[in-house]
């Protein structure tokens, strides 16, 4: 697997770059900022690209941007894997339930958990959605109240790792259970979020993803009831 | 106040009148002329009411007193008929002969009331010298009867009163020629006082009459008229020849006419400019003295001069006009005058005027001083509003001040320190991965241990940097920020915020460091078992609540809710905190967010 790194820390660029030497990921450039990650890129041509959300120039959304410009020139051939410092659940959901898959948000410490990194660059080279454990965690720790609630444990377990973007096999491999039972408990969480059930793997992510993302948005507004139509300025 | 120390007077007309009604009573002739009699005592009546009206708009001119007086020497003359016919006291008997040689002192007085309207002071030499000659020959005449009128002459003095102690002129005849010739004499002054009357009207613009006119052409009148009876009575007795009518209609026309002398002084204080009554309370409107372009409305309106104009000065800004022009100090000409406003020896102003209302100098004076004050009130509120206004201003930039760092250090923290510390976290895995088989367990247990401070390290620093700046906050606003806060609260918190999109950045953030404040406290202190935050939005006002039902009490003078007292203070709004103890604690923030 041929990859391209976009980090602003030489110390962690380095560092990403000798892990993944080290599990035979071929690294095929390293860029510092936005340019020279998109130029190195265009020139490089690689199955997935590891890109910090904050570079230089401006070190607020540099990463975003690189995920645009790389989409609209590449399509979905080349996996991209967002890391970033925000535990901001909203946000990671934002970015890859609106993907066509081949979209990864991890929390940049990720990168010291080698073989869950290395798993996830792997599953974004093949188009498939990753969102940051943590997070998902995060969503389904605070989200007890609504519909998440009902789940029992283990469906709660089956959907973090759905979230996570693993495949049904994976989940068996997991969770040390039979493929039948995870498709079973799938069904249910399918029915229980009121999903309609999704062919496919990645598709069925996204699905979860963009259930989670809705979740995520704060409360709608209430009605207007009782306010007169002129009190709003 | 003025004309509350009038009241007493206001008694004056009422008995003026039952004296005035006595007199018709008892003169023997009423019942042949009564209009004659009706209006000779009715003049002093007018005189009176003119003068009250006078003394209530120009509290501190002599003119009003003047004309009071004037109207009750009206009556010396004729006071004899209210006595019984055979008075038992000496002095009462000899008042019908002191009314005789002490009547027509009005005269000289509403000479000069008249000469002075609506001021106090004699204008030229001329006029003084009028006055001066009246006054010179009425008491020379006066001082003849003193000293010539035995019992038997002049009205109500018989025979039998008692005897005049001053009597010096024996010689009834002399004493008749000269009492003819000083009433002549009198009559002339009076003559040259209609005269000078006259010249001051025509030395008034034409335009400006409009209370002169009533005062000048009636006083003129009154004068003439007066003058011409004084001059015919002499012509009559001595020449045989009748120069005015001592009987029939034209005597009571002459009456009528002269009704216009009072009448004239009575309309012309109420049509005169403006008074100072007015002027103070013109000061005194409903919300305080008038501004600017008000105060020179009312200003016009009060004083009677549609062309006023109203200029401020300023050091800094020179002349202004009422609408805040740019503007020059007219020269004065022959229709407008300047009057200066200072304080405290400095110009701060001007009304530029019609040069008539100089005729009234306490007046001018009182409203200068009046309009003086009020735009130096105005000035001072004007500048305590911009200091407030730069302390206001300086509050919110210490606050932003405050922000950018936060800003600045959360990136710090997050470009710097957690970088590093993701970066040693990859260098122990690497060497996790290098030792190779070979490696004694504990070493292997060590390294991650090390691994997992180092997590705990990043997850501590990660916290830290969204304590100091809510990247949430700015990406998505303040309801996804304050779920974040009660996601990661550690007592359950309901959170209802029903907001119309986002709100300024200043405001979401003063909202959100209260909500965190609050959560934080919550969670520290109150043992709390649940916390609700709720947030509208209404009419331009961010509300925010964070309420809990915890133990009370907080401490108001902390650092922390002091913070927040501030914070919300800086960006215009309200925060209280209600805590008492053992009934949870309440902050409501109210917080300007029009955009």
């Amino acid at each position: 697997m041929r990859v391209v790194i976009g980090e602003d820390s030489l110390l962690l660029r380095e560092g990403i770059a000798r892990l993944l030497v080290e599990r035979d990921i071929d690294v095929v450039g390293q860029a510092g900022d936005l340019a020279d990650l998109l130029a190195v890129v265009d020139s490089t041509g690689p199955d997935a690209v590891v890109v910090d959300i904050r570079m230089p120039p401006t070190f607020t959304d540099e990463g975003l941007q690189a995920v645009q410009a790389i989409r609209a020139k590449h399509g979905t051939a080349i996996g991209i894997l967002v890391l970033s410092q925000h535990l901001d659940a909203r946000f990671a959901l934002g970015l890859v339930s609106n993907a066509e898959g081949g979209l990864g948000y991890l929390m940049k410490e990720r990168i010291a958990d080698v073989d869950d990194f290395v798993d996830a660059l792997r599953r974004v080279a093949r188009g498939g959605s990753i969102v940051d454990p943590d997070i998902v965690r995060d969503l389904l720790a605070y989200r007890q109240r609504d519909v998440i609630g009902t789940l029992t444990d283990r469906e709660r377990e089956v959907l973090t790792l759905m979230a996570e973007g693993r495949t049904n096999a994976a989940i068996c491999d997991r969770l040390a259970i039979g493929l039948k039972t995870v498709e079973a408990h799938v069904n249910t969480i399918f029915s229980k979020l009121g999903l309609e059930p999704a062919p496919g793997d990645n598709r069925r992510v996204l699905a979860v993803l963009a259930f989670l993302r809705r979740a995520a948005e704060p409360e709608p507004r209430r009605s207007n009831a009782g306010q007169s139509p002129g009190s709003r300025s | 106040m003025p004309v509350a120390r009038l009241r007493p007077l206001l008694l004056a007309p009422v008995v003026l009148m039952a004296l005035a009604i006595v007199t018709l009573a008892k003169r023997p002739p009423f019942a042949e002329a009564p209009l004659d009699y009706l209006f000779d005592a009715s003049t002093g009546v007018v005189l009176v009411v003119a003068g009250l009206v006078t003394w209530a708009r120009r509290p501190s001119a002599w003119t009003g007193p003047l004309i009071v007086l004037a109207g009750y020497l009206w009556y010396v003359g004729s006071l004899y008929v209210i006595l019984p016919d055979r008075p038992a006291n000496e002095l009462l008997a000899r008042l019908p002969f002191l009314g005789f040689a002490l009547r027509g002192y009005y005269d000289p007085i509403l000479a000069f009331v008249i000469l002075t309207f609506p001021g106090d002071r004699l204008e030229t030499r001329r006029d003084r010298l009028a006055i001066g000659a009246l006054l010179a020959l009425m008491l020379a005449h006066s001082a003849w009867r003193l000293i010539g009128v035995r019992p038997g002459i002049g009205p109500g003095n018989p025979p039998d009163a008692p005897a005049n102690p001053l009597f010096l002129i024996t010689d009834t005849g002399t004493f008749v020629t000269g009492d003819e010739i000083l009433t002549a004499a009198v009559g002339a002054a009076l003559v040259l006082v209609a005269v000078v009357v006259l010249l001051r009207r025509r030395r008034i613009r034409p335009g400006a009459r409009r209370a002169t006119d009533p005062v000048l052409i009636g006083g003129a009148i009154w004068a003439g008229l007066a003058g011409l009876y004084g001059i015919g009575a002499y012509t009559h007795e001595v020449l045989r020849v009748d120069i005015v009518p001592w009987e029939g209609p034209g005597w009571t026309a002459q009456y009528l006419l002269r009704m216009l002398g009072p009448l004239g002084l009575l309309v012309g204080a109420i049509r005169v400019r403006g008074s100072s009554a007015a002027a103070i309370a013109l000061m005194a409107g409903p919300d305080g003295p008038p501004r600017g372009i008000d105060m020179e409305r009312t200003l016009r309106r009060t004083l009677d001069d549609p062309g006023l104009q109203l200029l401020q000065f300023g050091p800094g800004t020179g002349w202004l006009d009422s609408t805040g022009r740019a503007s020059a100090l007219p020269a004065p000409d022959a229709d407008r005058a300047t009057t200066l406003l200072e304080r405290d020896g400095t110009p701060i102003g001007a009304i530029v005027h019609d040069v008539t209302l100089l005729d009234d100098p306490a007046l001018v004076r009182t409203v200068a001083a009046a309009v003086a004050l009020a735009m130096d009130n105005e000035r001072l509120q004007g500048d305590l509003h911009a200091q407030l206004e730069e302390v206001r201003a300086s509050r919110a930039r210490i606050v932003e001040a405050g922000d950018l760092e936060r800003r600045r250090m959360e990136r710090d923290l997050h470009d710097g320190a957690q970088q590093r510390l993701v970066a040693l976290a990859v260098s122990l895995r690497t060497i996790r991965s290098r030792l190779g088989p070979d490696v004694a367990p504990p070493v292997i247990s060590e390294l991650e241990a090390a691994g997992d401070l180092v997590k705990a390290a990043i997850d501590e620093v990660r916290e830290l940097a969204r304590g100091l700046d809510p990247s949430i906050l700015r990406e998505a606003g303040l309801g996804a920020a304050v779920q974040s806060l009660a996601d990661h609260s550690s007592i359950p918190v309901t959170v209802a915020i029903d907001l119309h999109g986002r709100l300024p950045a200043r405001a979401e953030t003063a909202a959100y460091f209260v909500a965190a404040e609050a959560l934080a406290n919550a969670a520290k202190h109150s043992e709390a078992s649940a916390v609700t935050v709720t947030a509208t939005q209404a009419a331009g006002l961010l509300s925010l609540e964070v309420a809990d039902d915890g133990g009370g009490g907080a401490d108001l003078e902390g650092s922390g809710i002091r913070g927040l007292a501030d914070r919300i203070a800086a960006v215009g709004g309200t925060f209280a905190v209600d805590s008492p103890l053992g009934a949870g604690t309440r902050i409501r923030v109210s917080i300007p967010c029009a955009s």
